[in-house]
């Protein structure tokens, strides 16, 4: 298994698996939670709780969307600190899935989406189980080679809309390497030498076209779910 | 000063106290708050006639016990004083999310906390059963929550932090004259008249863009 802050197959079936979706504003992560949200519906019983930092765009994009029936999106105001709102605080987003779990007690799946932040925002493990990172090619070659919690320790790193690579004059086979030297992992084997190189998963995607939606479920079901299905490709394959 | 007392107060503590303005949002949209001076005016009004006056005495009764004679008095005072929805969802919100966080933190010492609802009993009570003194829970508490709306207020407005500070100093009077209040208090001095305040919090939730839930 990949090293994550996933569940352990002995959490009880019940407790609906929560996954934060980060990243900085206009990375793609209302996008990921809609197409995520049309594909995996049919086979989870879900719901998404979005932050938004001055209104709740977000949860009105979902809606109209359709991603999901509306009673299952859930906004939270979060007084102009996204990032308290998921890490050092997380009592408001508690509430809303205490709400959500109360209502929808045969919850498989409960994704977070933060406000749009920058690189340093985190997740608190006591609010998720894991937490994937969206970046964008818009953003610029050098983001992964920035670091960062997102970028390092996020359980899933994607980066999106790598079809604007050529316009922004982007090499995407140089921000695989940085991304590959940020999630770089040496488990130590017990010994005074370190143990073999592991790398948190990073996919690339184009999710207004669908590209690496494939991976990023496959993520979810065989990093997080256990399920028995092929894992994810990681990076430029 | 008990430790634990600076801990339950600080901005840190995870309550979710931080998403809430008390109506200042709507005023800084109005631009009728738009310097020091007016955030200083805006805190001693809250102080002297609206959240000092109900909020601030209710955490000085709750820390007295009264709460073991009458377990749901002051939160079904609260419930009706608190005439606007947002404010008081507000209070009961973060007063759940203090309790939760408190008896997650001092399962011990808190295994006889009496049952509360509203932020300010809960604070009241939670700060007695970890040994604070009634005028160091008042004056904490009350220091908590003009800090808070300082710190909204350089989110909200124009305005740097030493100046938000500043403003903060210069509502200090109107601070210890709301805890003397506060500890002198009794159920039936629990109240407060400010009507221009409440409009503005009632009005929040239409406000276009929002940074704050109240």
């Amino acid at each position: 298994m990949r090293q994550t802050g996933a569940m352990s197959p002995e959490t009880p079936s019940h407790l609906p698996l929560k996954i934060g979706v980060g990243g900085p504003v206009g990375s793609g992560k209302t996008a990921l939670l809609e197409v995520l949200c049309r594909e995996l519906r049919g086979r989870y019983d879900l719901a998404v709780i979005t932050n938004d930092i001055y209104t709740f765009e977000d949860q009105r994009i979902l809606t109209a969307a359709a991603a999901l029936s509306p009673e299952r999106i859930r906004g939270v105001q979060t007084g102009g600190c996204p990032h308290t709102a998921i890490r050092e605080d997380t009592s408001l987003n508690q509430e809303a899935v205490e709400a959500l779990q109360s209502e929808f007690p045969g919850l498989d799946l409960i994704f977070i989406e933060s406000g749009g932040d920058n690189l340093a925002s985190s997740f608190s493990p006591e609010l998720v189980d894991a937490w994937l990172f969206v970046l964008d090619v818009s953003g610029g070659e050098k983001v992964p080679r920035k670091g960062g919690p997102g970028v390092r320790y996020s359980d899933l790193l994607i980066i999106n809309k790598i079809d604007l690579a050529p316009n922004v004059g982007a090499d995407l086979r140089v921000m695989d390497a940085d991304a590959r030297a940020q999630r770089s992992v040496l488990h130590q084997s017990g010994r005074s030498e370190p143990g073999p190189e592991q790398i948190r998963p990073f996919i690339f995607t184009d999710l207004k076209r669908g590209l690496g939606v494939r991976d990023v479920i496959a993520w979810i079901e065989h990093d997080l779910l256990f399920k028995p299905v092929a894992p994810p490709r990681i990076g430029l394959v | 000063m008990n430790l634990r007392l600076l801990q339950l107060a600080d901005s840190a503590f995870p309550s979710g106290a931080y998403a809430f303005s008390d109506g200042l949002e709507t005023l800084t949209v109005r631009g009728e708050v738009r310097t020091a001076a007016e955030l200083k005016a805006f805190l001693c009004g809250q102080l002297a006639h609206g959240w000092g006056q109900q909020d601030a005495p209710a955490c000085a009764l709750a820390w007295t016990g009264m709460l073991r004679a009458a377990p749901d008095e002051l939160d079904a005072l609260l419930d009706d004083l608190k005439l606007v929805r947002g404010p008081r969802e507000a209070s009961l919100r973060v007063g759940a999310n203090l309790r939760r966080a408190a008896l997650s933190l001092w399962p011990e010492e808190l295994s006889t906390l009496p049952p509360t609802r509203h932020h300010a009993p809960t604070f009241g009570a939670v700060a007695a059963a970890l040994g604070a003194s009634q005028a160091d829970t008042v004056t904490a508490y009350v220091s908590s929550w003009l800090l808070g709306r300082v710190a909204a207020a350089t989110k909200l407005m124009k305005l740097g932090g030493l100046d938000a500070q500043r403003a903060a100093r210069q509502a200090g009077d109107a601070a210890q004259d709301c805890i003397q209040h506060a500890l002198r208090a009794t159920v039936s001095d629990l109240g407060g008249f400010s009507p221009l305040l409440d409009i503005a919090a009632a009005e929040q939730p239409g406000l276009d863009s929002r940074l704050f839930q109240t």
